[in-house]
């Protein structure tokens, strides 16, 4: 398949099962034809008890689970009670007994009901003459005072909101988490260019110590991360002790942080470029025609690759527990990247010692070839020995 | 000059990738909010007056706006709720052996990473309760901007604990209850309490951390009252009127007052006016840093 249609695909994965599941949801929400709903039998019967009504949001979580079934196949007790699904009027000449539960439909009061009532996606419509003994509850609808009298307390719980259900719930947190990752991807990538224009050198050493000591750059970041609070505390300390440097604190305390955030900052585009240019060159090597090499390019395919590591949770991050291992998986990629980057800034000196960065080479590996494939910086190009090329004679 | 154009070239590739980019967050963003602005519910809550004569009345209100005022008479309490359904859930419920309601919203404690702002979210709520019931009101708020009209209401207790908030309490009109006691404890807020002789209560305790409390001592006391203030780091302007008498003792680490227009004999400072007033405050202030003004209107 064409890399086109893939991305298609996906988006189509994306988007359209969430709609699917969406136009299911609205099914359930349809005007069914009005009916009595039989009491739950069995071992283990489904239970609204109407006769408390302090917890509305658990009470519409139990009755909208009820919903998730057949209409053939509802079943529900209600005690003291009835339940009717679809829309419901108790005339003016008539006494309703117990507690009312209306499923997916409005009740009609024209007459009396001694007990409490509860609406799901339906309205409480309180005529003239109607009474109800108990309280009112609306879920996803209203009580309408038309001279009718609630003796009792009355609750309307709003419908709810339609980022509630999973699907839109789910779309909603992945456009907020990709609109997330790309300010992040988007803000390193000026903050790059800035470095690329103007510290290359810099940046380019980094990213060589990150290329050619992976493991020391790793080992020495991760001991600067346990280091630096005791060695910032330490620092303090030392000056408030000398008494004159008490004076240097507030520098202190605004410029250590304001360092080790571009060290980590510096480091981690360090990084991106590495990955770029690695990813770049084996293009290259391949035979693939890939444009111009240059910094820019190799830090932009760099941070896209660090981005692609967060797009799995952010198109399944609502999964249950795997979206929390995706996020935990990308967060500790991510971790590495960064204490790689900050150990090869340490390394490098901020990108000033290109000591790790595997640029000094023993004599006899300067061969012919070699330098004829790769550039050195600071090393003068050989002169062709007499009579080995072509005579322009 | 070769090297110089690929660079150009190489740039201006960047930027025109960037800003599709940059479009793309873009479209991306205003998709996104519209949906985040869906979590916010309404919900409904009141409850008939049926002859009752006492309510304690407990409001808790985490976040948002609050009005709290006199209803019309046929409820014994009645909200009006718009919340975060995200975040909090609604409090209602009514305990008629103790009668006691508690009204409000609270946390659902489902915290998390969010990415998105939630600033923006105008969670509120209106409180009503009536004017014929001898209310204990006991409101505890978090981060909220709230208005607490008291005036027309039967208050015989007032306990009010705020957070991070912003809140107006005003006794628009005389107290017809007999008011025990007035507690108010503020965090890091700023809050205002106008026309307190209306509230007819006696003895007033105010309890503060770091934010800046100004009491107006208008409405018509009806009897001689005491006012301890206990502050941290926050500033305590009285606004008096000056037919009120002040007696002021000010104690504590550094604590501020401002005595012109006072006399002091024995650590009591004594407003000049004093002898001849209708009606006297005793003022107690005890405080760590904060300071203490007493502006004459």
């Amino acid at each position: 398949m064409p890399t086109g249609s893939r991305a298609l695909a996906l988006l189509a994965l994306l988007f359209g099962v969430p709609a699917a599941r969406a136009d299911a949801s609205e099914l359930s929400r349809q005007q069914p034809s009005p009916k009595a709903i039989p009491p739950s039998s069995g071992a283990d019967p489904v239970v609204a008890d109407l006769d408390r009504l302090d917890d509305p949001l658990r009470l519409e979580q139990q009755l909208r689970r009820l919903l998730t079934v057949a209409v053939a196949d509802l079943r529900v007790t209600v005690p003291n009670g009835q339940a009717r699904l679809g829309d419901f009027s108790v005339g003016s000449n008539e006494t309703l007994a117990g507690n009312l539960l209306v499923l997916s439909g409005s009740a009609d009061l024209f007459g009396k009901v001694t007990g409490n009532v509860v609406t799901l996606d339906g309205d409480i419509i309180m005529h003239e003459g109607a009474v109800v003994s108990g309280s009112a509850l609306s879920i996803g609808g209203r009580i309408r005072e038309l001279g009718g009298i609630v003796q009792g307390e009355q609750r309307a719980l709003g419908a709810p909101p339609a980022a509630e259900t999973a699907p839109a719930g789910a779309l909603r947190l992945a456009l907020t988490n990709a609109a997330g990752l790309l300010g992040v991807l988007l803000t390193l990538g000026l903050i790059g260019i800035g470095f690329v224009l103007f510290a290359r050198p810099n940046l380019e050493t980094i990213s060589d110590t990150v290329g050619h000591s992976v493991f020391r750059s790793f080992l020495t970041g991760l001991l600067a991360q346990v280091l630096v609070i005791p060695t910032f505390g330490m620092l303090l300390a030392g000056l408030v002790l000398s008494v004159v440097g008490i004076l240097l604190v507030p520098f202190v305390v605004l410029v250590v942080p304001l360092l080790f955030v571009a060290a980590l900052v510096g480091g981690f585009l360090g990084v991106a470029h590495a990955m770029g240019e690695t990813h770049l060159r084996r293009r290259m090597a391949a035979g693939v025609m890939v444009g111009s090499a240059n910094s820019y390019r190799y830090l932009g395919l760099g941070l896209l690759g660090i981005g692609a590591v967060w797009l799995a949770w952010i198109a399944f991050g609502w999964v249950p527990v795997a979206g929390s291992l995706m996020f935990g998986a990308a967060f500790l990629a991510t971790w590495l990247l960064a204490t790689i980057g900050f150990g090869a800034c340490l390394l490098s000196a901020a990108g000033i010692k290109p000591t790790f960065a595997g640029r000094y080479m023993p004599p006899e590996a300067l061969t012919d070839e070699y330098l004829w494939a790769t550039p050195q910086f600071g090393v003068t190009a050989m002169k062709r020995p007499e009579g080995s090329g072509p005579s322009r004679q | 000059m070769t090297r110089h154009r690929e660079r150009s070239d190489a740039i201006s590739r960047l930027l025109r990738d960037l800003r599709s980019l940059a479009m793309t967050g873009v479209a991306l963003t205003l998709l996104a909010s519209p949906l985040a602005a869906q979590t916010i519910r309404d919900y409904e809550y009141s409850r008939p007056l049926r002859g009752e004569e006492q309510l304690r009345a407990i409001v808790e209100f985490g976040a948002g706006r609050l009005a709290l005022r006199a209803g019309a008479g046929d409820h014994l309490y009645s909200l009006i709720l718009r919340y975060d359904a995200d975040r909090f859930r609604p409090i209602g419920s009514y305990n008629a052996a103790g009668a006691e309601v508690r009204l409000g919203v609270e946390g659902t404690g489902s915290g998390g990473i969010r990415v998105d702002s939630r600033r923006a979210l105008p969670q509120t709520a209106v409180v009503e309760l009536p004017t014929s019931v001898a209310l204990s009101l006991d409101i505890r708020l978090g981060a909220t901007e709230s208005t607490l009209e008291l005036g027309g209401l039967r208050i015989s207790e007032f306990d009010l604990k705020t957070g991070a908030s912003r809140t107006s309490v005003t006794f628009g009109s005389k107290n017809r209850e007999s008011c025990r006691t007035a507690s108010v404890t503020s965090g890091a807020g700023e809050i205002t309490v106008m026309n307190a002789g209306n509230s007819g209560c006696r003895s007033w305790r105010f309890d503060g951390g770091v934010g800046a409390v100004t009491i107006d001592l208008g409405g018509a006391w009806p009897a001689d009252a005491r006012l301890s203030l206990n502050m941290a780091l926050g500033g305590v302007t009285l606004q008096t009127p000056r037919d009120l008498g002040l007696k002021v003792r000010v104690g504590g680490f550094l604590a501020g007052f401002e005595s012109s227009g006072f006399s002091k004999e024995n650590g009591v400072y004594t407003s000049a006016n004093y002898a001849a007033a209708a009606r006297h405050i005793e003022v107690t202030v005890t405080s760590a840093l904060g300071g203490v003004k007493v502006e004459w209107k």
